[in-house]
């Protein structure tokens, strides 16, 4: 699926400006920090966010087109949104929040309601209510509901972020099923590196209202929690599951996959865990790697008060959450050489794919 | 004897009811739309509403029912307008008072919806959108449902505060048996010419209906408990 997306929403200080065409195939991984406005695209998208102006295309059809004053609303629209929280409707039992799109889908092919049952595991839900089910139970039938409206794409807002780690275990496979079975393009926003990277064909990332794609861009995506790094050149191969990564001047070590293409340049993925800023004089340890990076600027997250630096390391930037740094003696500022040590090999995440064009050959 | 003031009783109480249950149905069809916007606008306008919408909840019943009496007089623009259309006039009318008992419990209605409204949150009703559902298919199967303690509370109060009006009825309907003489004016009446036999049996019958109808709210209420 084509989405061309030429907009711009203001409210107060906050300018959203998206210039982009997507080829949407498979899953578009969104990152960015807090308060960068992917909610707001993924709305503008959904047709839910009436103070959008410009332009969306969707495959050729008009979904937006201020000017002509077309606004198509989001019920003929059809991007299935799936938000942080499931929001069942209180009032239905689960069996009916299922039909509730079902029913409205008209003559619209899409999943049968048996087959979402099964993928999903639904059928010894059918009958209760929203306030019996357990959080991860909700979350999949919110998944199973939107995808049996027979919706053109998925747009995942976080849907796992407010769920514990034991939760996140429980859903992440369904959702995996999901994705690949029912074969639907998907876009999913996500903070955590790790849960989004394996599924993902293609990267965007988003900063201050802008979006980034990943190959025009050149630029990482880093999210508070890991970072992700472009333009990565493979420079040697170690044995036939490690290999050294060229990040600007600096030298990753990643595992390569089985599947990992010949490509010029890959996308790395480093786990937040992964990361360390080294203090002093530090030699890196055997089995990783080590980056130099310049401290670009030096923030605090308002709700943990932990630091976040941006940090660039070669023509790849990202940031970096870091409650260490703000307990150590070291006094970081702007400018700064530091020392990243990545603790565990990083990974391939995917290729770097051209703006506009969907998912390289390689 | 006994029988004509049994008729008339019977008669101010079937007309307590008439009016409350039309008011009420009135009140809910208005309310809702105005509850809905006032839970949802981001209109500047939006204080200035709620304020006006509320402003019968502090004036004193007389100062509203003698607005409404000049308004509703044949000799006021819209008074003399509505004896055109209608060929009736508004004042000491039952019409009238109905009009006066809608304007007099606007609050009571509409904010108990609003607040439910604002309790939902535009979310259900954007879920549903994207479930294919129109924003009035939405309403109507999702944002109305929900809210629909608000709703309940919305149509008791509206139902209560008219069976209570008082004031306001005594100045634009004044005190007519079987067209204005409401249930309260009739205590009133009672015990004005010391007919307190009368007061006591019209007042322990507004007592048990009120009790009645309070109980059946609590039974449905606790049907349906609030989300947790």
């Amino acid at each position: 699926m084509r989405l061309l997306i030429e907009i711009e929403v203001r409210f107060g200080e906050f300018v959203l400006s998206v210039n982009e065409s997507l080829t949407l195939d498979g899953v578009t991984a969104l990152f960015g920090p807090s308060g960068s406005g992917k909610t707001t695209l993924l709305r503008c998208i959904a047709g839910l966010e009436p103070r959008a102006e410009g332009r969306i295309e969707a495959d050729d059809q008009a979904w937006l087109d201020s000017k002509a004053g077309v606004s198509l609303p989001a019920h003929h629209r059809m991007a299935g949104m799936v938000f942080q929280q499931a929001l069942l409707f209180p009032h239905l039992s689960v069996r009916k929040n299922l039909l509730y799109g079902w029913r409205r889908r008209g003559q619209r092919p899409g999943p049968d309601f048996s087959e979402v049952l099964d993928a999903l595991r639904l059928a010894p839900l059918l009958e209760q209510r929203e306030n019996e089910l357990s959080g991860g139970e909700m979350q999949r039938v919110a998944l199973g509901r939107v995808l049996l409206s027979a919706p053109r794409m998925l747009l995942l807002d976080e849907p796992l972020a407010a769920q514990d780690e034991r939760r996140k275990a429980e859903i992440l496979p369904y959702l995996k099923r999901t994705i690949r079975e029912f074969q639907l393009p998907v876009v999913y926003v996500s903070h955590a590196v790790d849960e989004v990277m394996p599924m993902a064909s293609r990267v965007l990332h988003m900063d201050s209202g802008r979006l980034q794609s990943s190959a025009a861009a050149r630029v990482s995506g880093g999210t508070a929690f890991g970072a992700i790094l472009l333009g990565a050149t493979l420079q040697r191969q170690l044995d036939s599951r490690l290999a050294v990564f060229c990040v600007g001047n600096a030298e990753v070590i990643a595992f390569l996959d089985s599947d990992t293409p010949n490509a010029r340049e890959v996308l790395l993925a480093v786990e937040p865990r992964d990361l360390v800023i080294a203090t002093g004089k530090t030699d890196a340890p055997l089995n990783a790697g080590a980056m130099d990076c310049t401290v670009r600027s030096i923030g605090e997250d308002e709700t943990s008060g932990n630091l976040v630096l941006e940090l660039a390391a070669g023509s790849s930037s990202f940031r970096l959450e870091h409650s260490f740094a703000r307990h150590s003696d070291t006094v970081l500022r702007v400018g700064q050489k530091i020392r990243v040590l990545l603790t565990q090999p990083a990974r391939v995440a995917s290729p770097i794919v051209q703006s506009g064009t969907g998912r390289d050959s390689a | 004897m006994i029988r004509a003031v049994e008729v008339i009783e019977l008669d101010s109480l079937w007309l307590t009811l008439r009016l409350a249950s039309l008011s009420t149905a009135i009140l809910m069809v208005l309310a809702t739309p105005l509850a809905y916007w006032l839970a949802t606008t981001k209109a500047g306008i939006k204080p200035i509403v709620e304020a006006v919408t509320a402003l019968p909840l502090i004036l004193p019943p007389t100062v509203l029912g003698f607005y409404l009496l000049i308004l509703f007089s044949p000799s006021s623009a819209f008074g003399s307008l509505w004896v055109q259309v209608t060929g009736q006039t508004l004042s000491f009318s039952f019409t009238g008072i109905l009009l006066a008992s809608v304007v007099h419990s606007f609050p009571f209605a509409v904010q108990p919806m609003q607040t439910a409204f604002e309790n939902n949150g535009r979310r259900p009703a954007e879920v549903a959108q994207s479930l294919g559902a129109s924003p009035f298919d939405a309403f109507i199967t999702v944002t109305v449902p929900m809210a629909r303690r608000g709703f309940l509370t919305a149509a008791v109060l509206g139902f209560a505060h008219s069976v209570g009006e008082f004031g306001v009825i005594l100045l634009v309907g004044g005190n007519i048996p079987g067209r204005t003489r409401v249930i309260s004016i009739d205590i009133y009446t009672h015990v004005e010419t010391l007919d307190y036999a009368s007061a006591h049996f019209l007042s322990m019958l507004t007592l048990c209906f009120a009790m009645l109808v309070l109980s059946l709210v609590f039974i449905v209420n606790r049907r349906y408990p609030i989300r947790t």
